[in-house]
């Protein structure tokens, strides 16, 4: 949210004028006069050596991400290990077991704590390592530093002091937060890309003072002395204030001086600097914000069975400490054998109370078994190789741009199967932020006869709309699902496959003759290679061209490969104008300070010309101002102010004579607004010297005056100039839409997920991309909620309008609308109607306030889209908090820029698109995609994955912990409650840690209920996860039921069967240690076969896991029977000497792992047998192989297997074939019934 | 955020293997009725036969259990067993005879049970030194004894324990036809208990030597590894019922035969209200006289044919084939739907039929509408609506679209950029200029 703040206030600063004037304000103005606290730095330039001691002794330029370091790293990561409230209760456990009052053994205590604890403690070393290597890379880049005597050395980054000059090259990072004295060009300007702080890719310009311009050569530096006050550390970005005194005179600083740390110098040989800030005081340390941490719905249930669990365990505890009091009492006394009267304190019968105190602290550690210790570090363990099969998948992997899925955290994998609303962005997310010269009208000519893919969307879909049904009125079913059919299929080719959805067919015929040009995708033969020349009026085109190639901020840079420039824009659309430029013949070749020098080509001479435009003004490009222009002198000396606009702003501002294309350019910008083009009109204005000169004297003072009213003084001014404006043409530039994106919404409709679009683009673009991604179609009916539209109103009008429009009554419109469209929802009768929300930034936050919030969102949940368009960053993290808090669902925000970087932590779920825009998006970000198509493999495939086998993992964890904690518990009750438990310690140590863990994890990493294909297949499978069938409490009940029911089982049918007879042929009768080793037995083998029945998929590595754990079983008992008894004590030799040639020993063991699991497998096969779910029904498909043989019927099944939607392409041809069934059937009844 | 921001991780395309795409071979079992019915009726008739034959192993044990706690009282000390058992000069000699049921096959083992006695108390369990038990070194090795560790001089006791200390002390001795039957201590203990567990080298020291006198007293000549007794007695019972082996006797006994029994009554059960058995038992394969697990395979076998037999017949009246006509995936809404729908064309039908008058039809009823009084054709055109207009329309231009398609299909290439097909007017917004479609191929 916050970023998003810093770059918009970004735009609007003031950082990007050419002009060639430089401010003679600086010296006028007077330096910053420091009160208070927060100015207190004092910096000693070119004198390191003072900032070693106190007071300015700051800290050096190393920098540490790392979490821990080698001494802190104990006692730290334990800490952190032992906020978990289950770790703490084992580590009081462990404790308690040095003590008498334990059951077990200390060691059987500690060692799986100590795993579990190691366990995760190495997992963060191992980060906390990787942290560190990287922040050593950091640390240990070479800078070149003045080592005194004018001399440079490389020093390695750390070791830079406050204080000492840089030097810093072209394309390198600067070290630390520098004040900038000198560049390498004369005027001391140079670029710096800042991606690393915003994320925004054009270039910024910072410019040294004018005292310091003379210190250009390593030299200068010997007797350098300056001093610098400013700023104590802080984290904003875009302000700084500071004095630098310098030769007896003190001249004030300000951001334009300063370069940040983690930007980079480009276009520029090197720049000279001090470094003001170092290592973690720099601007951007200070700006390091930890991500909100966040946690998946099934982890917070998780903890809530833990609970469960904790009651479960201090109630039974309480149950056996009073059982144990009550026995200790009445009947110890008469238990000789236990020589009650010689006793401590833990078995007193003279003192049953404090005995029985001291037995809950015996049973809590005792039933410990029932939270399962190695629960969180099992699924921290499901969850990292999770997340390493996601990064692994090549479906997801970027051909283009080599980038693969990330998830950059694991902890959400799970949730990413539950998700209820996407909240995308639009540009670079559903589009690709890649602009495409697409037409253009001059002089009232419509050029270009490319089509937008837009166009060619919506033309295939026109044509399969009415291909379609224009044949199926008989019978409708089967056309409509082999329509679908092959449109899924697409690719296949056959029979209808012109309706296929394929996006990225750019011009493919002209590919042929010459190889695509990033951003023009122009088609004319009129005004290609020169023919413009020979056009009726070939002095506008011309005018129009340089226009074009003229005013802009852009700066070239050569392309080693091709010959020719590629450019550094501000925005897409400036580089797209520069491209076309070129193309036609108009080549933007170099920026000076002054100048832009142009590459003319006519058709008439072969040699380009090159000509030069001194750039006298320019006019910045503001969101307000909606325009910018540029004040040029050619080489006759001829001074024309060349402007470019939206077209409302332009039109505006258009003299009387020029409004000779008017109607033309009007009409055709019209035509490219409805195609989804992007517009601007280009104009200009032909200046006399005179009226120049005087306009550019009140400019300069506009521009050198101080205060807050030099941003309205200097907009006053240009205002003043922008008029009286002539016409020349309009552009239209297509934002493309990415691949895959109208079929991946579809599919992620069918899924039964909303999407709602929230863009910074203007209502229009909204809709048109709206209807392209099929979110929007013809016959939705369209809700837009707007602030009165004061637009069309006048000047004049409008301030009396405003007057009259209080918040409170704008307020009371929007409410009304929102109610009334509310209403309309309501009352609506047919069930097919769809409604589309569209919604814009200023009515957003009337409607994002308390008191209206509830009904907004009410009315949005009721529409199947919904589109803001306008809205600014912070409004895109409210709407998504709304929507997160208001609905409870589960979110997902997906975007690629930094202005998403508030929606995309404010949501349960964030995605970042690695795409062109940065990095602050995907760093911001839980999962980072390379394009937008793959979130539907995300979530319908590794979502739907991670959801159920974590569920299910949990689940089980939860029986078997139950199965086996139980038996504990009811053995305890046949001791008289003293806490004695019938397995050895051994065995307990490793029923969690090793006999039971893989298997579960091998569930939690390798279950598929079906394969990839079929999840894509039959998208709406992923209702599982929003449904939340899978760990619902029924289901969590029912496992713990069958927990208890297992314990039951395992432990009643072993004491009856080994009660007091003989258990073997030699007459012996069973000992402690046997009834344990066997009741066991019978425990490892019925939680093992229980989750073989749980696992439907089977690799070699799950059965490797499943029976590998029984049989490290027996492989145990026969190794630990092997160990000398005072290790092994009663377990000596137990399973080849007592249990092994018993043959009731085995018997008991099949008949209690049966009888255990049968009620389970009962009830599977019955639920799949009669009341089988969506996955039962698709595996059987499979299985029997009906995908292959009965095809009528696969079709079917595919087209069922869709949620009800309302948006994507699928519901764009019911609601035609709807549509055209109503005419029919009411041309019947109109044939039928009598007037 | 990091010292700097991590630039993007060009990633190696990563290396397709089956397993990273989770793709490796796997078998997907299914429960298919077939299965299921196939597993149930499996494991019935595994377990069927597996309890019968427990159940027969069972019946073919003989066992003699004789409670001799109450009847070895003299009837003088009836209302003060305690102070009877705990008197050291009563005499406790107690003989009863046993009529052996049925042939007992030798080896028949003699057990004394006990009950109500919690040989699984925690403090009685731990009461024992391992490493005592095993080796003479370790013989100061009581730590964990308490309070039989030491005795009163502080010299450590052999062995040491609760456990030991309470050693069951009744004897038996058994006559068949006034001739003594030797009862055999042979075997009685594990072998690895004797070998391993019980050190021939250590020695009873300061054993029930203390104040208060436990249970038996062992011979301090013989090794610990040779006290068969002791041996059996430390290895702890699960339950507080239980039986422990007390000896052998390698003679059959014959059915109807008279066994004379000569019981040492010494054991104080007394105290707690616990029972003393003497029991004789033969053993089979299964061990002891043990029903219940022939019972328990019955019943679990019994309960799976059960569950085999319903499965099949509920599969039989409501197969799911049923909804195969409308799909497997249908859900009840969709067939809310369905069955909504039908209804309502149900009423509308019967309502229209209701009102028909089967003779009075012919096609002008519907198709003229007088004016004064003569009938008059009713004017077809512009019977539409504006809604139905557009649609005509646009299906117009969808034609066109088609055809062009098609055609475009047919020629098969297309020249230059995208040969310009100006096929409509200005009513269609969306221009289809450029052929895309075969220019992929």
């Amino acid at each position: 949210m916050t970023r998003g703040r810093i770059r918009a206030k970004l735009r609007r600063s003031n950082l990007y004028t050419f002009s060639c004037l430089r401010p003679t304000a600086a010296e006028t103005e007077a330096p910053h006069s420091f009160q208070g606290p927060g100015y207190s730095r004092i910096v000693y330039c070119n004198q390191p050596r003072v900032h070693r001691k106190k007071p300015l002794n700051y800290p050096s330029n190393y920098t540490s991400t790392t979490k821990y370091n080698i001494i802190t790293f104990l006692p730290k990561a334990i800490f952190e290990q032992f906020r978990r409230v289950a770790n703490v209760y084992f580590l009081l456990a462990a404790i308690l077991s040095l003590t008498p009052v334990a059951p077990f053994s200390a060691v059987s205590m500690i060692a799986p704590l100590a795993f579990v604890v190691g366990l995760s403690m190495a997992k963060e070393a191992l980060e906390d390592w990787r942290r560190f290597i990287q922040d050593m890379k950091v640390n240990s880049r070479k800078a070149s530093v003045h080592k005194g005597d004018g001399v440079f050395g490389f020093k390695p980054w750390q070791k830079i002091r406050v204080g000492d000059v840089v030097k810093v090259e072209k394309d390198q990072f600067f070290p630390a937060d520098l004040l900038l004295l000198s560049s390498s060009y004369e005027d001391g300007i140079c670029y710096v890309e800042t991606m690393n702080l915003d994320g925004e890719t054009n270039l910024k310009v910072k410019r040294c003072l004018e005292s310091t311009l003379p210190l250009d050569d390593d030299t200068t530096f010997k007797d350098f002395a300056g001093t610098i006050k400013c700023e104590d550390p802080n984290s904003n970005l875009y302000t700084f204030v500071g004095n630098f005194e310098y030769d007896r005179q003190i001249y004030p600083l300000d951001p334009n001086q300063i370069l940040l740390r983690d930007s980079k110098l480009r276009n520029t040989a090197h720049v000279y600097g001090v470094v003001i800030f170092t290592g973690h005081d720099t601007k951007v340390m200070q700006n390091a914000t930890k991500s909100p941490s966040k946690r998946s719905k099934i982890e917070r249930k998780m903890d809530q069975i833990i609970y469960i669990l904790f009651t479960l365990l201090v109630g039974i505890s309480l149950i056996s400490s009073i059982g144990f009091a009550v026995k200790t009492k009445f009947q110890m006394p008469d238990w000789w054998y236990l020589q009650p009267k010689n006793t401590t304190s833990f078995y007193d019968p003279e003192r049953p109370a404090l005995s029985g105190v001291f037995h809950l602290v015996t049973a809590l550690i005792l039933y410990g078994y029932l939270i399962p210790i190695s629960l969180y570090v099992s699924i921290e363990v499901v969850k990292v190789l999770q997340a390493t099969f996601i990064n692994q998948d090549i479906h997801m992997y970027d051909e283009e741009t080599g980038n693969p899925a990330q998830a950059r955290t694991s902890n959400l994998n799970e949730e990413l199967g539950q998700v209820d609303t996407i909240l995308s962005d639009k540009t670079g997310t559903l589009t690709c932020n890649q602009m495409d010269f697409l037409k253009c009208s001059i002089a009232g000519t419509a050029y270009g006869v490319g089509s937008s893919e837009v166009e060619l969307a919506a033309a295939k879909q026109m044509a399969i709309d009415i291909n379609e049904p224009d044949s199926e009125v008989s019978n409708v079913p089967v056309r409509k699902t082999s329509a679908r059919d092959s449109w899924e299929n697409n690719g296949s080719g056959y029979g209808v496959s012109e309706i296929e959805l394929e996006t990225v067919i750019t011009s493919k015929d002209g590919k042929d003759q010459k190889p695509i040009i990033k951003g023009f995708n122009f088609v004319d033969s009129r005004l290609m290679d020169g023919n413009w020349s020979k056009e009726p009026k070939a002095d506008v085109i011309l005018l129009f061209f340089r226009i074009l190639a003229t005013c802009h901020t852009a700066i070239p840079e050569p392309n080693e490969e091709t010959g020719s420039f590629n450019y550094e824009a501000e925005s897409p659309d400036e580089g797209a104008f520069l491209v076309a430029a070129r193309e036609f013949g108009f080549e933007f070749c170099r920026r000076t300070q002054s100048s832009v020098f142009i590459r003319e080509r006519y058709p008439s001479s072969r040699q380009p010309v090159e000509r030069e435009f001194k750039i006298l003004n320019l006019l910045d490009f503001t969101s307000k101002r909606k325009r910018m222009s540029v004040i040029v002198r050619d080489e006759d000396g001829q001074i024309l102010l060349l402007c470019k606009g939206a077209d409302s702003i332009i039109f505006d501002r258009l003299s009387k004579n020029g409004r000779m294309y008017e109607e033309a350019t009007t009409r055709h910008l019209n035509e490219y607004g409805e195609t989804g083009l992007r517009t601007l009109a280009l104009a200009y204005r032909k200046l006399e010297e005179s009226e120049y000169s005087a306009w550019n004297n009140e400019f300069v003072k506009a521009k050198t005056s101080i205060g807050a009213d030099r941003e309205a003084m200097l907009e006053r001014v240009s205002d003043m100039m922008e008029r009286d404006l002539i016409l020349v043409g309009a552009t239209a530039v297509e934002d493309k839409l990415q691949k895959g994106v109208p079929q991946c919404i579809d599919k992620l409709a069918q899924a039964g997920l909303k999407i709602w679009v929230l863009t910074g683009d203007k209502m229009e673009t909204a809709i048109n991309i709206g209807f392209a991604c099929s979110l929007l179609r013809q016959g939705m009916k369209q809700i837009c909620i707007t602030t009165m539209n004061s637009d069309t109103l006048t000047q004049d009008s409008k301030e009396t309008f405003w007057l009259l429009m209080t918040d409170q009554t704008v307020k009371e419109n929007i409410l009304m609308q929102i109610t009334n469209a509310t209403q309309m929802i309501k009352l609506e009768k047919d069930p097919h109607a769809a409604f589309a929300l569209i919604i814009d930034g200023k009515t957003l936050t009337y409607a994002l306030e308390d008191d209206m919030k509830h009904q907004f969102l009410g009315l949005a949940v009721g529409c199947a889209s919904v589109i803001c368009c306008r809205v600014s960053p912070k409004q895109k993290a409210l709407v998504t908090r709304l929507v997160k808090e208001g609905t409870g669902k589960t979110t997902l925000a997906i975007g690629d820029g930094a202005n998403d970087v508030g929606m995309i932590q404010e949501a349960d779920i964030g995605v970042g698109i690695s795409g062109v825009e940065g990095m602050q998006a995907v760093m911001a970000s839980d999962f980072s995609i390379a394009q937008f198509r793959f979130l539907e493999r995300l979530l319908v495939v590794h979502g739907h994955w991670c959801y159920k086998r974590i569920a299910q993992m949990i689940c089980y964890f939860f029986y078997k912990n139950i199965a086996f904690g139980l038996t504990l518990f009811y053995f305890e009750a046949f001791t008289s409650f003293s806490g004695q438990s019938v397995y050895d310690d051994w065995y307990m140590l490793l029923f969690n840690v090793i006999l039971t863990s893989l298997p579960v994890i091998s569930l939690g990493v390798f279950e598929q209920d079906v394969s990839s294909e079929v999840c894509l297949q039959f998208p709406a499978l992923y209702q599982q996860g929003p449904k939340n069938l899978f760990f619902d409490w029924y289901r969590i009940f029912g496992w713990m039921g069958n927990g208890l029911y297992s314990s039951l089982i395992i432990f009643f049918l072993n004491i009856i069967i080994f009660y007091d007879q003989a258990f073997r042929s030699g007459g012996q009768t069973a000992d402690m240690s046997a009834v344990g080793t066997t009741m066991f037995t019978c425990i490892i083998w019925a939680v093992n076969c229980q989750i073989a029945l749980t696992m439907s998929h089977f690799t070699w590595i799950q059965h490797l896991f499943v029976w590998g754990s029984i049989a490290t079983w027996y492989l145990f008992l026969l190794l630990y029977g092997m160990t000398s008894p005072t290790i092994s004590g009663n377990a000596y030799q137990i399973l080849v000497e007592a249990l092994a040639p018993a043959p009731i020993y085995w018997s008991a063991t099949l008949l209690v792992t049966i009888a255990c699991n049968l009620p389970y497998l009962a009830h599977i096969s019955f639920q799949r047998c009669f009341n089988p779910m969506d996955h039962h029904i698709i595996q059987e498909i499979k299985y029997y192989k009906k995908d292959v043989e009965d095809r009528h019927m696969w079709t079917r099944e595919r087209s069922k297997a869709r949620q009800e939607t309302k948006i994507g392409f699928t519901a764009r041809v019911d609601a035609k074939i709807r549509q055209l069934k109503g005419r029919l059937q009411k041309k019947q009844t109109a044939v039928m019934s009598p007037s | 955020m990091g010292g700097e921001v991590k630039a993007p991780k060009i990633g190696e395309r990563a290396a397709y293997s089956r397993f990273t795409q989770q793709e490796l071979p796997a078998c997907k079992p299914i429960l298919t009725p077939g299965w299921v019915i196939t597993t149930f009726i499996f494991v019935g008739i595994i377990f069927i036969p597996i309890g019968l034959a427990s159940l027969f192993a069972s019946e073919r044990v003989v066992e003699i259990v004789y409670r001799y706690d109450e009847g070895c009282i003299p009837t003088n000390y009836s209302d003060q067993k305690l102070a009877y058992i705990q008197n050291s000069t009563t005499n406790k000699t107690c003989t009863r005879s046993l009529i052996v049921p049925k042939q007992m096959k030798r080896p028949v083992y003699v057990y004394y049970q006990l009950d109500n006695f919690y040989q699984n108390h925690r403090r009685y369990v731990k009461s024992r030194s391992d490493k005592q038990l095993r080796s003479n070194a370790s013989e100061g090795d009581t730590s964990s004894c308490d309070p039989e560790g030491v005795a009163p001089d502080k010299h450590p006791i052999v062995p040491c324990g609760l456990i030991a200390w309470s050693l069951f002390n009744d004897t038996y001795g058994f006559l068949v036809n006034n001739e003594a039957l030797e009862v055999s201590k042979r075997n009685i203990a594990w072998k690895s208990d004797q070998e391993h567990k019980f050190g021939s080298d250590v020695y009873p020291k300061n054993f029930q030597s203390g104040g208060l006198i436990g249970g038996a007293k062992l011979n301090d000549t013989i090794p610990l590894s040779e006290q068969a007794d002791l041996i059996v007695w430390m290895r702890t019972a699960a339950f507080p019922t239980f039986r422990k082996l007390y000896g052998k006797i390698e003679m059959d006994l014959e059915a109807n035969e008279n066994v004379t029994v000569v019981i040492q009554n010494n054991y104080n059960t007394y105290s707690f209200g616990g029972k003393k058995k003497l029991v004789l038992s033969t053993t089979s394969w299964i061990g002891g006289k043990n029903d219940f697990l022939g019972v328990a395979y019955l019943t679990v076998g019994g309960l799976c044919l059960f569950l085999a037999i319903s499965f099949i017949l509920v599969y039989v009246v409501k197969p799911r084939q049923s909804r195969k006509k409308f799909g497997l995936l249908e859900k009840h809404k969709d067939y809310v739907v369905r069955a909504q729908a039908f209804h309502k064309k149900e009423e509308a039908y019967g309502e229209k039929a209701a009102f028909r008058n089967p003779d009075e039809f012919y096609f002008k009823m519907i198709k003229t509408r007088t004016i004064d009084g003569v009938h008059k054709l009713e004017s077809q055109a512009n019977k539409y609506t504006p809604e139905e207009l557009m649609l005509i329309k646009t299906q117009d231009i969808g034609y066109v679209l088609q055809k062009v398609q098609v055609k475009k299909r047919l020629s098969g290439w297309i020249d230059g950029y995208g040969g310009v097909w100006v096929i409509y007017g200005r009513e269609m917004a969306l221009g289809f200029t450029r052929e895309e479609e075969d220019g992929e191929r």
